[in-house]
């Protein structure tokens, strides 16, 4: 059986770096699906959720990405991601408050809080992994 | 002479001193580790980084980008200048920022007004100090730098550079180039050259062998780069002659996605550069102060113990001198 190497990195650290047989990754214009010996792609990703299946039958490993890129050259996927959660090691109500913890700390941001941008992008990393724990 | 009671209390206290410094020393010990770590741990990623820049750089040419190109005419440039927050590290503060002061004041003659981005305490100070207008200032972060620092400081220059208010960002750091020595680094962040994508890849590779023990992660590293060489070579020289990637949405589109995150990549290695050099230069230092500390308890104990021998001999003088007066 043909596999892919598939690593997944951010800027701190290597997330993932093993063989699987397949991924799909959220593309800036839809997902892409990634077998062996896929024609070369090279893509942007929008916020969402990566599958990877290292074995033809096994539940699929799910992860949460907040963006980034993704480069396949027929035998290996680099995802460079900016921020990335293996969503088997999240509970769904510890997201949930973090959530409500970075919403309300948006509310309680003044205008021109140098961190509003920051405290933006925590509330809708969490919105997203609320999201993708939901099904 | 000093009495016998002041040499002691001197003696205790450079004691004391003794105990605080090698403490610190152990301390900057532990966290050389943990900066190296952090270092290898960001390879990966730098190193992807690199290897699709250059794939993405080496088909698309010919394409306009203004972090590519060069600014000129605004004579302001924006200088980041990263040090500690805390002292006690020898000369790794002072000589990071004397090499900016003098960049800075050769800048100013030349007509071009610098902006200071100051990362750690003591370059705040410093530049308060000069009267010097510090533009963005990031604190309590030197020993544990953040993507989301450097992420802030790229957004920032990125915005100015293509703003055309600004021609070059330079970066002043720290460069640890092992556990002992630290080598100020200059570097330019914008516009983004040629030479520079090689750079990173390089820094990387070296910063590695800061640790004896990181040894294995090195080898499996630096043989990564190896890899990553010679497929970025093959892929550049493949994709001249047939263009074999897919972009999506568009190569250009891709390109200018990636040049923002690769101006953060630099940024954030640079801090972690410095957070282990940082160490690397606290250790140095307090380990030369606790040798200091030994050497001064061994000179006021021969001191002290040359004063107690005096007294006592006075007594004795003293004492023969009063039974010689009684026989008499």
């Amino acid at each position: 059986m043909t596999t892919l190497i598939c690593d997944i990195v951010t800027p701190e650290r290597q997330v993932f770096a093993e063989e699987v047989v397949f991924v799909s990754v959220p593309g800036v214009e839809g997902d892409i699906g990634i077998l062996p010996r896929r024609a070369a792609v090279m893509s942007t990703l929008r916020p969402g959720e990566i599958r990877l299946r290292q074995t033809e039958d096994a539940e699929p490993l799910r992860f949460a990405v907040a963006g980034g890129y993704v480069e396949n050259d027929g035998s290996k996927v680099v995802v460079l991601a900016n921020r990335v959660a293996n969503l088997a090691d999240l509970a769904a109500d510890e997201v949930r408050e973090q959530r409500a913890e970075a919403a309300r700390k948006l509310e309680a941001a003044l205008d021109d809080d140098p961190h509003k941008a920051y405290l933006r992008s925590e509330l809708t990393w969490y919105t997203l992994l609320e999201s993708l724990l939901a099904h | 002479m000093a009495s016998l009671k002041d040499i002691q209390k001197r003696i205790a206290s450079v004691q004391s001193i003794k105990q605080i410094t090698r403490t610190m020393e152990m301390v900057a010990t532990a966290k050389i580790r943990r900066a190296t770590d952090r270092i290898v741990a960001a390879t990966p990623y730098a190193l992807a980084m690199v290897e699709v820049l250059q794939s993405v750089a080496s088909r698309s040419t010919g394409f306009e980008n203004p972090l590519l190109a060069q600014n000129s005419g605004a004579n302001r440039m924006v200088v980041i200048v990263v040090v500690s927050d805390r002292g006690l590290a020898g000369g790794f503060n002072s000589n990071v920022l004397r090499t900016a002061d003098r960049f800075i004041t050769r800048m100013k003659a030349e007509g071009v007004t610098c902006d200071i981005i100051a990362c750690g305490r003591k370059a705040i100070g410093y530049f308060r100090y000069r009267k010097l207008p510090v533009t963005l200032a990031f604190l309590d972060l030197s020993s544990d730098p953040t993507f989301d620092e450097a992420r802030e400081i790229a957004a920032t220059v990125i915005e100015s550079y293509e703003g055309k208010k600004i021609d070059q960002v330079n970066i002043f750091y720290n460069h640890a180039k092992n556990v002992a020595e630290q080598v100020v680094t200059t570097e330019q962040i914008l516009p983004i050259t040629k030479v520079a994508y090689h750079e990173v890849g390089e820094g990387e590779s070296e910063a590695i062998h800061l640790d004896e023990s990181a040894k294995a992660a090195a080898a499996g590293a630096s043989e990564r780069l190896a890899q990553a060489r010679r497929r970025a070579e093959e892929i550049s020289s493949a994709g001249a002659q047939q263009g074999g990637f897919e972009y999506e949405p568009s190569d250009e589109a891709v390109l200018n996605e990636l040049l923002p995150a690769y101006v953060e990549t630099r940024i954030f290695h640079a801090l972690l550069d410095s957070a282990a050099g940082e160490q690397g230069a606290r250790r140095r230092a307090m380990k030369s102060a606790t040798d200091n500390a030994i050497e001064m308890v061994s000179t006021l104990k021969r001191v002290y113990n040359r004063a107690r021998q005096g007294a006592i001999t006075t007594e004795i003088t003293e004492i023969v001198g009063g039974a010689a007066a009684l026989e008499d």
